[in-house]
């Protein structure tokens, strides 16, 4: 896949590059008018051991792109009461997600159905289902991006009003104009916007990445980054077939997005929501969740997609002891653990070295 | 964090940049010289699974199959890794394609592995392949498409990746469904301390795989799952359904057991 998606930046810029006299013209053209600056996204090393971020070839990160995207992100007008911004219930702080809420909260105060999700290394998407939303409804950044606004859960408001509110306002038409060439808003470039805003969200400076940067890559990290032993325990238990085995579903440090993003039952429900299934029609794929990365757990509390449990303890006493092993189309691997008090205790410190706090105070995020 | 500079993306615009200059050069440097080449041909492995001499079909209502202790079970899930497709002439010259390929029934597109490495024209006595990686290639953490996939195996189990994964239900001792998960790689023992851990890829030669190669060709390698479970290890599902990871005895009888698990036919 990552050789795939080089070919083609390569097939393209042989062809860009064949091309004579673009300097001269671009001499010409005011600078408005210019074309946008493409935008490198700075992945930490240790990334290159997963395939390459997914980037759509008619949407390719820019400057100027990135910077609409991210204002927008914030921007309030994309609700119908001017009230909520994407960033309410996806905050920076809490690792771009709405802690202590169970449910989100939209305009006017209505109740989402679902616990919201955390936002970061959504570059990388998934590679087994590509898909987005707990119950994968959708598979594209793009596509996701256009829900919200129109959810009557949510910010209720219709994309031909928010283009005209943008259009309205001073300064959108001209970052349009630099970002897309074109002053014309519509629903298609505010989404485009905000995806590539969000494919540049990367966390990967944990206490446990700058432990593996040194360990595996002898990369010097600051701080002391070594393992307590309750932490290094944890991480056996996390990684060991025999015990947690976590690491099935929500990967090994290899892996690096702690998740494999695959849908699964985890049995949470003898009788579960359809999940996946929703989508997919499949009776299969009943009960059937996006599977969530373990970064930033420490952020992003309640846990699970209706929020169900407050706390790390809860979560892992539901691993323990609380799974319901009839539940339709429950994975192979999900059976009650019957770890100790210590063991508990270890795999929660261990969970806890995947926290990024310079994820959530990283200026670049805000608005 | 500002030693995070290192980036995949500016390498990649290095290479591109490289390429295209080299891209835009004229044509007339090309001179055409006669030689005389072996033809070579490209070889496409179509991966089928089969169970008691019938496609296999994955996710059944019940529990259609048995093992050799006649125990009944599906299967829900099988995914596996195969490398190193070796070519072996009579006089004992091989071609070795040095690639891997990861299957998934998730994904038919998956079951079909077309070589890199181009075969010459000839008669070849058999074709053969690595179950898994052998020690040079299972090194933790190499491949990035497998470890994109959370592929790994566990490195206190030894490390590399998982082999095989084949999971399913079968009806237990008290005639109640429970779960199985057959996963493979490097065998580890914790009866010692530290654990002792053991390479446990197989070589597998296909049986009656002599092949004329004379233009593009396929042929199908053969998964026959019953024979994980037999031949020549009982593979009792009551004892080993899950965790067999750290079970050092159950990897080696995979690996025992393996050695029949795969047929060519073309
Ligand atoms: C009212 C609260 C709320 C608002 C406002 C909101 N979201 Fe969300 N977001 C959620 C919830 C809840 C989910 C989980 C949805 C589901 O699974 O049905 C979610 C899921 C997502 C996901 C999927 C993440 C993944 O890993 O699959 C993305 C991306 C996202 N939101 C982006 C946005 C953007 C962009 C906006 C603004 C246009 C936005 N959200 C506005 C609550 C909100
Ligand atoms: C069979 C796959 C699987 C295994 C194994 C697994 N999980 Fe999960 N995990 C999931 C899925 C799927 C969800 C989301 C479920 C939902 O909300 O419906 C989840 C959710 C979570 C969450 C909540 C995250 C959030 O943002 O809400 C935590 C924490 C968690 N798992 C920790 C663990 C730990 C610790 C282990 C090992 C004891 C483990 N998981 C084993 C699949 C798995």
């Amino acid at each position: 896949m990552k050789r795939i998606l080089n070919y083609t930046l390569v097939i393209i810029i042989l062809l860009a590059s064949c091309r004579e006299d673009d300097d001269t013209i671009d001499k010409e053209i005011p600078p408005a008018s210019r074309s946008p600056t493409p935008y490198a996204l700075e992945l930490p090393p240790h990334f290159n051991y997963i395939n390459s971020p997914i980037i759509p070839v008619d949407n390719s990160l820019t400057l100027e792109g990135v910077a609409l995207g991210k204002k927008l992100f914030f921007e309030r007008m994309l609700s119908r009461d001017n009230s909520i911004s994407c960033a309410s219930c996806h905050a920076p702080l809490e690792a771009f997600n709405d802690q202590g809420m169970v449910k989100s909260i939209g305009v006017g105060g209505t109740l989402s159905i679902r616990n919201a999700m955390p936002l970061f290394n959504l570059a990388w998407g998934s590679v087994t289902s590509r898909r987005f939303n707990w119950h994968g409804s959708v598979t594209t950044l793009e596509q996701q991006a256009l829900g919200p606004v129109r959810d009557p859960l949510e910010m209720q408001e219709t994309w031909i009003n928010v283009a005209s509110k943008l259009q309205g306002a001073n300064d959108y038409p001209r970052l349009f104009k630099r970002a897309f060439g074109t002053n014309i808003i519509d629903s298609n470039l505010v989404v485009k916007a905000i995806a590539q805003f969000e494919r540049t969200l990367i966390s990967g400076d944990s206490k446990f990445d700058r432990y593996f940067l040194e360990t595996q890559e002898g990369i010097n990290t600051p701080g002391d980054n070594s393992l307590t032993s309750a932490e290094s325990r944890g991480f056996d238990i996390f990684m060991a077939e025999g015990t947690g085995d976590c690491f099935h579903c929500h990967g090994t440090p290899f892996q690096i997005l702690w998740t494999t993003n695959e849908f699964v039952n985890n049995g949470l429900d003898a009788n579960p929501d359809s999940g996946l299934a929703w989508i997919t029609k499949n009776p299969l794929d009943v009960g059937k969740f996006k599977t969530p990365s373990l970064r930033n757990l420490a952020f992003t509390a309640p846990y699970m997609h209706d929020g169900r449990f407050a706390t790390l303890d809860e979560v892992v006493e539901f691993y323990n002891s609380g799974i319901n092993v009839n539940s339709p189309n429950i994975d192979g691997r999900q059976k009650p653990r019957n770890l100790t008090t210590q063991q508990k205790t270890d795999l929660i410190a261990f969970l806890n070295t995947l926290n990024d706090s310079s994820f959530i105070t990283n200026p670049a995020f805000r608005p | 964090m500002k030693n995070f500079k290192y980036n995949k993306i500016l390498f990649s615009a290095l290479v591109i940049l490289i390429l295209s200059f080299s891209s835009c050069k004229d044509d007339d440097d090309d001179t055409i010289s006669p030689v005389t080449v072996t033809e070579e041909y490209t070889a496409t492995i179509n991966l089928t699974q089969y169970v008691d001499g019938v496609v296999l079909q994955m996710n059944t209502a019940g529990h259609p199959y048995e093992n050799a202790l006649i125990q009944q079970f599906n299967v829900t899930k099988l995914q596996y890794l195969i490398s190193d497709v070796t070519f072996t002439k009579d006089d004992g010259t091989k071609i070795v394609d040095g690639g891997y390929h990861y299957v998934t029934l998730e994904d038919s597109s998956t079951l079909q592995y077309t070589l890199n490495t181009k075969i010459p024209e000839g008669t070849y006595t058999s074709i053969g392949f690595t179950f898994g990686f052998d020690e040079e290639d299972n090194v933790s953490g190499a491949y990035i498409d497998l470890n994109t996939l959370g592929w790994n195996w566990p490195v206190m189990l030894g490390g590399g990746y998982h082999f095989l994964r084949l999971e399913g239900d079968y009806l237990d001792n008290t005639n109640t469904s429970a779960e199985f998960k057959t996963h493979m790689g490097t065998a580890s023992d914790d009866s010692t301390m530290p654990r002792t851990n053991e390479i446990n890829h197989f070589d597998v030669t296909l049986p009656n795989s002599k092949i004329l190669i004379s233009s593009d060709f396929s042929f199908d390698i053969e998964m026959n799952i019953e024979e994980w479970y037999t031949n020549p290890i009982d593979w009792d599902f009551n004892v080993w359904n899950a965790p067999v990871m750290p079970i050092s005895a159950a990897q080696k009888a995979l690996n025992s057991n393996g050695s029949s698990v795969f047929n060519f036919k073309q």
